[in-house]
C-alpha cells in the first residue's frame, strides 16, 4: 500500500512541476507578450490619423524621370511627365493647317500616323478628336471642349473611366514608380495602356515552370547534375 | 568507480564472446551499419536531395520511423506499471528488459531526427539560449526524449551495479525512478503526438484522438514487440521467463490493440462519413485520389492485419497458444509499423496546402541509413540484453564478491 | 520640392549613422543586453572561449603552417582559419547586437570575395519603427503572364538547378470559386485563358506565423516592420515550420543551391538574398534588400498589369490601406487565425 501511496504522490508531484516549469517560463517568455499583443486590424487602426515619417526615401532625380504634381480627390501624388517622351512634339510643327483642311487636301492622308488604329471603343462612341482637339493639336480637349495638357492625359480617361479612376487615386489601380516609401509617385494611365490600343494582349507566360510540382525528387536530383555539368563547361 | 570499470570490461568481455550464431548475427548487425554509415555520408555530402523527400513531402521514412520508435520506447516502459499492479511478476526482470528496449529505441529515435536534419552541425544552436521552450513542441519533444533517457539509462544501471555486487537492489530507491519513468513514458509519446496534432496547417493530423491513438498503439505495439524479443531470450539464453509473465504481458497487447481499432473505426467514420476538403488525406490514403495510390496496398495491409492479429489475440485459444501468440504479435508489430510510421507521416502532406499531389518514394540512400539505423538499435539491444542477464543470472560479478 | 530635399537629409543621416554603427540608440542597448548564441554556452568569454578558440586554429592552420615554411601563407590560412570559426560559432542573427550584425556581414562579404574576387554589398539594416508591411493582390486583374516570377528568382538568387520558386500562380476555372485543388498551377499554354481567373500565392508574413511558434531554435521570426525571416546560418534544417505552414510559403534547399556566378544579385541583405548553403530553410522576405530601401518588392515592380500592391499599413494614406478600407478584401484559410499580411480583392 507504501508504494500506491508513493506513486499517487509522485503523480502529484510531476504534475505541480510541470505547472510551474510552465508559468514561471511565462512570465518571460515572449509567448505572454504575444497573447496582449493587439490583432493586426487594431494595429494598423490605432496607428494614427496622418502618414508616418520614415527614414527612407525615393528619389525622382534618381529615377531619371521629371515628374508634375497632382491633387485630386483629397490625395497628393506626382506623375510623370508626358511631353518629354512624346518625339514629335511640339504637334505644331507638323500641323501647320487645322485638320479640317487637311482633310480637304488630296494629299497621302496616312502617311504621318499610319500605325495608328483605334482599337479603344466603337466608332459611334469615339474617334480621333474626341481627345485630340482639332484646332490645336499640341493639346488634348475634354468632352466640354477644356484643353488638357499631355502631361495630364488621366483627365480624358477620366471622363469615362471614372470608376478606374477612382481607383487610381486610391492606389488600386496601377502602378507606383520607385517604390512604396514617400514621394508617391504614379504612373500614370498611358505608361501602361496604350490609348489607341488600351487593352492588354493575351501572351505566352514568361517562363516555363514544369519543375515547379516534380513526380518525384529524383527528377531535381538529376537536374542538379545536368546544371553542374554545363557550369563546368 | 572500480565496480563500473569492472562492469565495463567485463560486459565488454560478455558482449564479444558467444556461439556462432550470434556472432553471425552481431557481424550481419555491423554490416548493415556500415552501410547506413555509407549511405549517411552520401546524404552528408550531396544533401537531403539523395533522398525521395522535396517541398511537398518534407517528412519521410526518417520521421515515419522515429514517431513509431517513440511508441515503443514508451510502450516498453509502461509495461512496468501493469507489472506493478499485478504485483506477482518479476519486477526488475520486466524493468530490465523493458528499459533496455527502450534504451535502443531512444537512441534510433535521436539517430533518426539527427540523419533527417538540413545542418546536423548545426544542432548544438538547441543548446543556446535560442531554444524555443515552451513555444516549439519540438524542443518539448528533445527535452522529455533526453529526459527519458537519462532515466532509462540510470535506473538499469542502478539494478545491475547492485547486483554486480552481488547485492539486492533498494526498492526504495530504484522504484520511485521507475514510477517517474512510466509518467515520463506518457510524456514523450503525448508530446510527439502533439507535434502533429498542433499544426492546423495539416488538418490530416489536427485531431484530438492522435495522442490517444499514439497510446494505444504503442500500447499494442510495443508489448507485441517485447513478447517477441522475451521469446527469443527464452529460446536462446539460461534466463528463465515464465509463461505466466508472457500471458500477462499477451492481455495488455490484446487490449490495447481493440482500443486502437475502436479508435481506427471511430476515425474512419469521421472522415468518410460526410467526406469534406479535409477528408482529402485519408481518401488519398484508403483509397486513392486522382490516380495517385501508392500507400493504398500498405495501408490495406495494415488494416487487414491489425484485425487479424487483434481478433487472434482475442480469442482464449489462439492467445494461449504461444506459437500463434508470437504469430499476432509479428503481425500487429508490422501492422502498427505501417499504420503509425509512413502511413500517418506521408498523408499528413498529401494533398499540398493547394491541393496538389506530389507522392514518396524512398530512395534506395534513405533505406540505407533506416536500416542502418534499425541494425544500431538491434545491436544495442543485443549488447544491453545479453551484459543485463549475464548479470541477473549472475554469471558475470565484481571480483571483489 | 521641399519634400524631396528633407527625404534626402534624412536618407544622408541614416547612411552615415549606419556607417557609424548606432542607428537607433535604443535599439542597441535593448540589443546589447542578450548574449550571442556561443557565448550563452560559454560564460566566460576571454576565458574558456578564447582558449578553446586558439587550440581549434592551432590545429586548423597546423597542417598549412607544416606544409610550408612561408610565414605569410602561414598567417593569411590562420586569418582564414579564424573567419571560419567566428562564422561557425557565430551567435543567431535575431538577438545580435548592431555591432555583431555588421561584423558577421563583414565577414560574409570578405569570404565572398576571397572566394569569387567579386565584390559584394551586404546590408544589416534594421526594421524602421513607423513601417508595418503590408500586401494586396488583385484578382481581377492579374493575367498569369509569370513575369513576377521570373523578377523573384532573379532578384533573390534561388535555386536555378531546382528552379525553386517562392510565388505560385494558380490558373482556377471561373465559377469553381477558390477551388485550389482544380487549380493548375502548371500551365503553360497561352494567357489568359479563357473562362479562368489567376490568383498568385507567396508566403504571406503572418502576423501570428506558425512556423515562427514551431521553429525549435528561433532560427526564423517576426521582425518589427512585420517581415518573417529566416536566419539561413542558425536554421538547423528540421523543416517543422514547413509542416506548419498552411499556405506552402517555405522552401528547402535539399542541395547546394546552384546560381552562376554572373547570375548572383549582388545587392543582398544578411536576411534576404545572400546566398545559402544546402539545407536550410527559405522563402520570401518580401525582397527585405529592396524593402527597406524603400523599393518595392521584385514582383511588385515587374507585373506589367498592376495586380501587386505593397506599402506601409501604418500610413493611412498609403495604397494598401485605401484597399482595405475601400474594397471587399479577404485573405486565404482566415479561420486558421494567422491574420496574413496579404490580402485579394476585387476591382
Amino acid at each position: 500500500m507504501i508504494k500506491k501511496s508513493l506513486f499517487t504522490w509522485l503523480l502529484i508531484g510531476a504534475a505541480a512541476g510541470l505547472v510551474i516549469i510552465t508559468c514561471s517560463h511565462d512570465k518571460h517568455s515572449n509567448e505572454a507578450q504575444q497573447e496582449h499583443e493587439p490583432s493586426l486590424i487594431d494595429k494598423i487602426k490605432t496607428a494614427g490619423k496622418t502618414s508616418p515619417e520614415v527614414e527612407v526615401s525615393v528619389n525622382p532625380y534618381k529615377l531619371g524621370i521629371q515628374t508634375i504634381k497632382i491633387k485630386q480627390g483629397g490625395r497628393e501624388f506626382l506623375v510623370p511627365k508626358r511631353i518629354e517622351h512624346l518625339i514629335n512634339y511640339p504637334c505644331a510643327s507638323c500641323h501647320t493647317v487645322p485638320l479640317s483642311q487637311l482633310a480637304l487636301s488630296n494629299t497621302d492622308k496616312k502617311r504621318a500616323h499610319w500605325n495608328i488604329k483605334l482599337k479603344h471603343a466603337s466608332a459611334d462612341v469615339m474617334n480621333c478628336q474626341t481627345c485630340h482637339a482639332p484646332g490645336n493639336l499640341n493639346v488634348l480637349h475634354s468632352l466640354t471642349g477644356k484643353e488638357i495638357s499631355y502631361d495630364e492625359s488621366f483627365k480624358n480617361c477620366q471622363q469615362c473611366h471614372s470608376l478606374q479612376f477612382k481607383d487610381w487615386l486610391g492606389g488600386s489601380h496601377g502602378k507606383r514608380l520607385g517604390g512604396w516609401a514617400p514621394p508617391v509617385i504614379k504612373q500614370t494611365c498611358v505608361n501602361c495602356h496604350d490609348p489607341h490600343d488600351p487593352s492588354f494582349k493575351p501572351r505566352w507566360p514568361a517562363r516555363y515552370n514544369v519543375l515547379v510540382f516534380p513526380e518525384s525528387q529524383r527528377e531535381l536530383n538529376e537536374q542538379h547534375r545536368k546544371f553542374a555539368k554545363n557550369e563546368k563547361k | 568507480m572500480s565496480i563500473f570499470k569492472q562492469m565495463i570490461t567485463g560486459g565488454l568481455k560478455e558482449a564479444s564472446s558467444g556461439s556462432r550464431a550470434y556472432h553471425i548475427w552481431m557481424g550481419s548487425l555491423t554490416l548493415i551499419m556500415l552501410i547506413g554509415v555509407f549511405c549517411y555520408y552520401v546524404q552528408l555530402d550531396k544533401g537531403l536531395i539523395v533522398t525521395g523527400m522535396s517541398d511537398r513531402v518534407s517528412w519521410g521514412l526518417y520521421i515515419s520511423n522515429f514517431t513509431f520508435l517513440v511508441g515503443v520506447a514508451a510502450a516498453a516502459v509502461m509495461l512496468v506499471l501493469p507489472a506493478y499492479i499485478f504485483q506477482d511478476m518479476d519486477f526488475s526482470k520486466a524493468v530490465l528488459i523493458g528499459e533496455g528496449l527502450a534504451v535502443s529505441a531512444l537512441v534510433m529515435c535521436l539517430s533518426f531526427v539527427i540523419v533527417d536534419l538540413g545542418g546536423p552541425q548545426d544542432a548544438w544552436h538547441m543548446l543556446t539560449s535560442s531554444f524555443n521552450f515552451p513555444n516549439s513542441m519540438l524542443s518539448w519533444d528533445v527535452i522529455v526524449l533526453n529526459g527519458y533517457l537519462f532515466i532509462n539509462i540510470t535506473i538499469p544501471l542502478y539494478i545491475l551495479a547492485m547486483r554486480f555486487q552481488g547485492k539486492v537492489p533498494d526498492k526504495r530507491i530504484y522504484i520511485p525512478g521507475v514510477m517517474i519513468s512510466v509518467l515520463w513514458a506518457l510524456g514523450i509519446h503525448l508530446v510527439t503526438a502533439f507535434l502533429y496534432q498542433g499544426l492546423p496547417a495539416r488538418p490530416y493530423w489536427n485531431t484530438a484522438l492522435l495522442g490517444p491513438r499514439f497510446l494505444a498503439s504503442a500500447f499494442a505495439g510495443g508489448p507485441a514487440l517485447i513478447i517477441i524479443v522475451l521469446s527469443v531470450i527464452r529460446n536462446y539464453s539460461d534466463y528463465s521467463i515464465e509463461d505466466k509473465t508472457i500471458r500477462k504481458i499477451a492481455l495488455i497487447v490484446t487490449g490495447a490493440a481493440q482500443i486502437n481499432l475502436i479508435m481506427l473505426f471511430s476515425e474512419i467514420f469521421k472522415e468518410f462519413y460526410f467526406p469534406t476538403h479535409h477528408a482529402e488525406s485519408a481518401i488519398y490514403l484508403f483509397f486513392g485520389l486522382k490516380g495517385h495510390n501508392a500507400l493504398v496496398p500498405w495501408l490495406w495491409t495494415s488494416v487487414v492485419l491489425n484485425v487479424l492479429a487483434t481478433l487472434m489475440l482475442s480469442l482464449h485459444r489462439t492467445r494461449n497458444n504461444f506459437r500463434l501468440l508470437y504469430f499476432a504479435c509479428g503481425l500487429l508489430f508490422f501492422a502498427i509499423w505501417i499504420e503509425k510510421g509512413f502511413g500517418l507521416i506521408i498523408p499528413g502532406f498529401i494533398p499540398g496546402p493547394w491541393g496538389k499531389i506530389v507522392e514518396y518514394t524512398p530512395t534506395g540512400i534513405e533505406i540505407g541509413v533506416t536500416l542502418g539505423i534499425w541494425a544500431l538499435g538491434c545491436f544495442l539491444f543485443t549488447v544491453l540484453a545479453r551484459v543485463g542477464i549475464a548479470i541477473e543470472t549472475g554469471r558475470l560479478r565484481s571480483r571483489s564478491t | 520640392m521641399n519634400n524631396t530635399v528633407n527625404s534626402q537629409k534624412m536618407k544622408k543621416n541614416k547612411f552615415q549613422s549606419f556607417l557609424s554603427g548606432s542607428k537607433n540608440q535604443n535599439d542597441s542597448k535593448e540589443a546589447e543586453n542578450k548574449k550571442d548564441g556561443y557565448s550563452q554556452v560559454m560564460e566566460k568569454k576571454d576565458g574558456r572561449r578564447g582558449a578553446l578558440k586558439k587550440l581549434t586554429l592551432g590545429l586548423m592552420a597546423g597542417s598549412g603552417l607544416a606544409s610550408s615554411c612561408n610565414p605569410l601563407k602561414g598567417d593569411k590560412s590562420l586569418k582564414k582559419a579564424e573567419l571560419n570559426w567566428e562564422e561557425f560559432f557565430k551567435g543567431n542573427y535575431k538577438l545580435m547586437t548592431d555591432k555583431e550584425k555588421q561584423a558577421t556581414v563583414k565577414r560574409l562579404v570578405t569570404r565572398y570575395e576571397e572566394k569569387t574576387g567579386d565584390h559584394l554589398n551586404m546590408s544589416c539594416s534594421n526594421a524602421e519603427s513607423n513601417v508595418l508591411f503590408g500586401y494586396a493582390f488583385n484578382i481581377s486583374k492579374c493575367r498569369g503572364y509569370m513575369d513576377c516570377v521570373n523578377a523573384c528568382v532573379k532578384e533573390n538568387n534561388q535555386d536555378r538547378a531546382s528552379e525553386m520558386q517562392y510565388i505560385r500562380i494558380h490558373e482556377i476555372q471561373d465559377g469553381k470559386g477558390l477551388n485550389f485543388e482544380e487549380a493548375d498551377d502548371n500551365y503553360y499554354h497561352e494567357i489568359p485563358a479563357a473562362g479562368h481567373f489567376y490568383l498568385g500565392t507567396q508566403c504571406f508574413h503572418c502576423d501570428n506565423p506558425p512556423c515562427v511558434e514551431v521553429c525549435p531554435v528561433e532560427a526564423t521570426w517576426k521582425e518589427k516592420d512585420g517581415l518573417v525571416v529566416v536566419d539561413y546560418d542558425w536554421c538547423i534544417g528540421c523543416r517543422y515550420c514547413m509542416a506548419a505552414c498552411p499556405y506552402d510559403g517555405r522552401r528547402f534547399n535539399w542541395a547546394t543551391p546552384q546560381v552562376s556566378q554572373k547570375e548572383v544579385n549582388k545587392n543582398q541583405h544578411y536576411l534576404g538574398n545572400r546566398l545559402r548553403a544546402k539545407g536550410v530553410m527559405e522563402k520570401c522576405t518580401f525582397c527585405i534588400q529592396r524593402s527597406r530601401a524603400g523599393k518595392n518588392p521584385a514582383c511588385v515592380d515587374a507585373c506589367p498589369t498592376g495586380a501587386r500592391i505593397f506599402g506601409n499599413l501604418l500610413d493611412p494614406n498609403s495604397e494598401i490601406r485605401w484597399i482595405l478600407e475601400n474594397k471587399k478584401v479577404f485573405r486565404l484559410k482566415e479561420e486558421l487565425g494567422t491574420e496574413p499580411k496579404f490580402w485579394y480583392y476585387m476591382d
